[in-house]
């Protein structure tokens, strides 16, 4: 376990070297920093001095160098716009984001697994039908449209809940709906049909045999075998539940990093947006390293595999 | 160790009567079995015997209530086990007798066991679910007990094993502990040891005898294997097309079967006693259950129905020969005389196929 943990973990280092690389390499293509970031009448002696003291006049490999060795002391230099630390502010606006992003998870699960559980325990009945069509919505349906449509129901309608998203119990709940709509939808339908699946398995009908309940099978035999597969798509939506939260944020203006990021790119404050997209790359990487885990735990062939190479 | 003790022998304790299953396909609707009756009395290894499709799962699965929901369903038949009929208790109560009084050993050790689960969860929890009130604790030892009575050496730790550790074998003989867990009155064993490689069949057939004896558990054991019908069972029906065409004691059957379709079974099992003997298949295929022939179903196969109308006209009922045999053949008292003069042309036939 230890021997597939830190291969897990040399791996996601290799992916995070070479996001680094097309962070770089994307901030570098997307013209020229000093003419964009000194005022117009800015002289061409002055954007000269400002391009040596930046290293904008460095062959492109050197100014890679210094940006990987930056990124490695945590360094990523300090945002043009505010003057303050790129990687700080960035951190700073980290937690509220992976508060939103937990609470958006939180929801999906405690939505999904009933519900695909009773879809599936009353296959073609009207709730199953029901499951089906939230499942093709909740796909189908942008973030910002379910954001807008929620805060018009539950902010401007009923006046319920506040308008801004924030950190707090309150401020969270539009937010981690609007994010955790499209996870809903994608375990619910993926866990029913798993589960129905599962259910035609031999080790099911052995379970009948033995005397287990409906009930009992469904939650001690079928769940945890149907759950292998969706932890598999989650750790894959992990990418997309934090792309998601960059829109959620912004519809809210939830004071996360996402926001954040939509600030900086349209401020070309783009030390931030460098700090910003590895530390969501970082954080993906390592989800997935746990959820590798999670999955080791859940089922044992896995962990037997790995004992055994 | 028995805590029920042995079933009288010879009583019935499993009654079925027109036992009626129809499944929906494709196709149309099937009648994979077509009111079967029989008993099993206490004790006893009633062997299961005919060829691929012909309702001899779909018949147990029905008293065990285990059919596929939605396309199968029992559509008449009682089946009596204790003065309960398996086949019209509420759903509440057969699951306080699967496991508990009847039991099942499938075929396939390999998918029948939880990959997810230990072995010791899976033996503990089919105690435990005719067992309420026994603590953990009790509940391993007894699990540990179990094992220990099917040969699994150090029980103890094997009980913290995944199913994937072990071999098919030992996972049978773990199918084995959690079918006999309840000391269950009736075993219903399908093809058990097919899946298995030969060195481990015997001794799986062997261990489930054993466990008979140990707790006095009748037996339904279908097999393809009328050598092991040979060596083990007390009596042997025979199905062909969902209906039961021949039942008897196994010597009789052997030494003189009253149906043409045991009789070609038997010819086309190879005669060197000893060696292995699993079936071969006999000419001509099983019949289409969705176009089933006219009169007797076996008549297109059969080596007495040339030119006999009433093998074409008229379904034969089973009728009760001397000695207790059954047979639905309407020439019961020819089937020798034909098979003795023809065997060899079958066992050629059998060849061929
Ligand atoms: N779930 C199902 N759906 C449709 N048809 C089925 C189903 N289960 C069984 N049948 C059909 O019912 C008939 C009896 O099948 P059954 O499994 O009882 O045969 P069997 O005697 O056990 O054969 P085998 O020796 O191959 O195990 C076959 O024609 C089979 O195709
Ligand atoms: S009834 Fe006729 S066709 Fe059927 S088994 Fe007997 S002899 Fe053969
Ligand atoms: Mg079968």
């Amino acid at each position: 376990m230890a021997l597939f943990i830190a291969g897990r973990t040399a791996q996601g280092a290799l992916v995070l070297l070479a996001v680094s690389v097309v962070v770089f390499l994307l901030s570098f293509l997307s013209g020229d920093p000093a003419a964009l970031m000194l005022p117009a009448e800015a002289t061409p002696a002055q954007i000269a001095e400002f391009r040596q003291e930046m290293g904008f006049d460095q062959p492109v490999f050197v100014q890679y160098w210094d940006f990987l060795v930056g990124a490695l002391t945590l360094d990523f230099g300090v945002s043009y716009f505010h003057g303050d630390d790129a990687l700080g502010m960035v951190l700073e606006r980290t937690i509220p984001t992976l508060q939103l992003t937990l609470a958006a998870m939180v929801v999906a699960l405690l939505i999904a697994i009933p519900l695909a559980t009773v879809a599936a325990l009353r296959r073609g009945s009207v709730i199953d039908r029901l499951v089906g069509a939230v499942a093709m919505l909740g796909q189908s349906l942008p973030h910002f449209f379910v954001g807008i449509v929620l805060l018009i129901v539950f902010t401007v309608r009923l006046g319920w809940l506040p308008a801004i998203g924030s950190p707090t119990a309150r401020g969270l709940v539009l937010p981690a709906l609007t994010l955790g709509l499209y996870a809903t939808a994608e375990t619910m339908r993926l866990l029913r049909s798993n589960l129905l699946e599962v259910l035609h398995e031999d080790y099911v009908r052995t379970a009948r045999a033995k005397g287990v309940s409906r009930a009992g099978v469904m939650v001690r035999h079928a769940m945890r075998n149907a759950v292998i597969p969706v932890i598999t798509v989650l750790s894959l939506q992990v990418g997309t539940l934090l792309g998601g939260a960059v829109i959620t944020e912004t519809v809210f203006s939830y004071p996360g990093m996402g926001l954040l990021a939509v600030q900086s790119i349209a401020n070309r404050d783009f030390l931030v947006i460098q700090a910003f997209v590895l530390i969501v790359a970082a954080i993906v990487v390592f989800l997935n390293v746990v959820l590798d885990i999670v999955y080791g735990l859940v089922d044992p062939r896995i962990r037997f595999e790995v004992r055994q190479s | 160790m028995a805590i029920r003790q042995q079933q009288e022998r010879g009583a019935p304790v499993l009654e079925v009567r027109d036992l009626t299953v129809e499944i929906r396909t494709k196709r149309g609707t099937i009648t994979p079995v077509d009111r079967l009756s029989f008993t099993l009395r206490g004790g006893e290894v009633l062997g299961l015997v005919g060829e691929s499709g012909s309702g001899k799962s779909v018949s147990m699965m029905a008293l065990m209530g285990l059919l596929p929901a939605g396309a199968a369903r029992v559509t008449s038949g009682t089946a009596f086990l204790g003065g309960t009929d398996l086949l019209s208790v509420s759903p509440k109560r057969l699951n306080s007798m699967r496991g508990g009084v009847v039991s099942m050993v499938f075929q396939d050790p390999m998918s029948a066991l939880n990959p997810v689960m230990r072995v010791g969860d899976q033996v503990m929890e089919a105690v435990r679910v005719h067992h309420r009130g026994l603590g953990r604790k009790g509940l391993r030892a007894r699990a540990v007990e179990l094992l220990e009575l099917v040969g699994i050496t150090d029980a103890g730790e094997r009980m913290n094993a995944y199913p994937h550790e072990f071999s098919g074998g030992m996972r049978q003989r773990v199918m084995i502990a959690m079918a006999a867990a309840n000391e269950p009155a009736v075993i219903i064993a399908d093809e058990p040891t097919t899946a298995l490689d030969v060195t481990v069949q015997a001794q799986i057939l062997e261990l489930l005898q054993d466990m008979k004896e140990r707790i006095g558990s009748a037996i339904i054991l279908i097999t393809h294997d009328l050598g092991v019908i040979a060596e083990i069972a007390d009596r042997v029906m025979v199905m062909y097309a969902g209906g039961k065409v021949e039942e008897a004691a196994v010597q009789p059957i052997f030494d003189a079967p009253r149906h043409p379709y045991t009789a070609s079974l038997l010819a086309s099992m190879p005669k060197l006693s000893g060696a292995v003997t699993t079936m071969r298949t006999i000419p001509g295929a099983p019949p289409d259950l969705l176009a089933l022939p006219q009169g007797c179903r076996f008549n297109p196969r059969c080596p007495l129905a040339d030119g006999r109308t009433e093998c074409h006209t008229r379904a034969p009922e089973l009728v009760h020969l001397d000695g207790g045999q059954q047979s639905a053949c309407h020439f019961p008292a020819e089937v020798e005389k034909a098979f003795s003069r023809s065997s060899d042309q079958i066992e050629e036939g059998g060849e061929r196929a």
